[in-house]
């Protein structure tokens, strides 16, 4: 591994376009074909709920007070074809939600989507995905 | 650490074990459009963990995996999840990025205990710069209880286990 000095060399290397920092965001990864919302720049413990979704925690946060600092949508692109929905138009992210829980109508993921996804996109004002590009549609 | 120059579509190449031999190696890219994915929405730790873990530590995995079990569309194709292969392993350490872009640095420090590092590569179509597959996405999992190195659930959460080694 190389020192910290050139991985901090490597790393500003990364963000040559100009001033900037970290906002909550969500982009559809279309190479995993999953939307990612992230609230939080750090490193990050995946906890599966099921195969349609993943929560997001802060690696170093203590066990017993988990932070949740997002989660990954899956098979959202699958999601699209099964529905019929107009990719090419920005798609409500509560539109994602109620779609995963009406096909996977399990107790621990209508608690999730209720009680961690919905609110922490309304908190965030993440509302929409743009599938094409990916990028955050401004609330 | 087996890096390669970076070809066109990739910013680099990088080698690791082979998914059908872990004696054997296979040339891994990582995509401009990956890292650019990081870079537009100033995602730091991705990147700094690429550079402190993936790139220095694939070689020592100690599983590796095919098979997400998920739904997983990619064009007209449907069943994507099949080419992913997962490499994990222990790492000790992670990485971080604290202060500004001007005058911040990356920290190395020990990763906490019962997790393990994942890596997640797509196989790619044969292509003439031979590289078998793409780093798309890198994190940490709790470790399972009964094989060490490898994520809770691993039974459940991926297809099937190519290979282990000590």
């Amino acid at each position: 591994m190389e020192n910290q000095e050139e991985i901090t060399s490597l790393v500003k290397e990364a963000f040559t376009g100009g001033a900037g920092t970290f906002r909550p965001c969500a982009f559809f990864d279309d190479r995993l074909d999953c939307i990612r919302v992230i609230t939080k720049d750090c490193s990050v413990l995946e906890e599966r709920i099921n195969d349609r979704i993943t929560i997001l925690l802060d690696l170093y946060a203590p066990k017993e007070r988990k932070e949740c600092i997002g989660f990954t949508l899956k098979g959202a692109y699958h999601l699209c074809q099964q529905h019929g929905w107009d990719k090419s138009r920005p798609i409500k992210m509560s539109q994602f939600l109620d779609a995963i829980l009406a096909s996977v109508p399990e107790k621990a993921v209508k608690v999730f989507i209720e009680l961690v996804a919905k609110p922490l996109v309304e908190d965030k004002q993440i509302n929409e995905i743009d599938m094409l590009d990916g990028e955050l549609v401004p609330a | 650490m087996g890096t390669a120059q970076p070809k066109a579509l990739y910013k680099h190449v990088l080698e690791a074990p082979s998914p059908t031999d872990p004696n054997n190696t296979v040339k891994l890219g990582l995509r401009n459009d990956t890292f650019q994915k990081y870079g537009q929405r100033w995602l730091t730790t991705p990147i700094a963990e690429y550079y402190a873990i993936v790139r220095g530590s694939i070689m020592e995995a100690r599983h590796a995996f095919r098979g997400v079990q998920r739904p997983m569309a990619s064009g007209t194709a449907m069943d994507v999840d099949e080419r992913i292969v997962v490499y994990t392993w222990r790492s000790l350490f992670s990485a971080s990025w604290v202060g500004s872009q001007f005058d911040g640095r990356v920290i190395i420090k020990a990763a906490p205990p019962g997790v393990v590092f994942v890596v997640l590569v797509r196989e790619e179509e044969a292509n003439e710069q031979g590289i078998f597959g793409s780093l798309e996405r890198w994190n940490w999992i709790d470790e399972d209880s009964e094989l060490p190195h490898a994520p809770v659930a691993w039974t459940t959460r991926y297809g099937k286990k190519l290979w282990s080694r000590t």
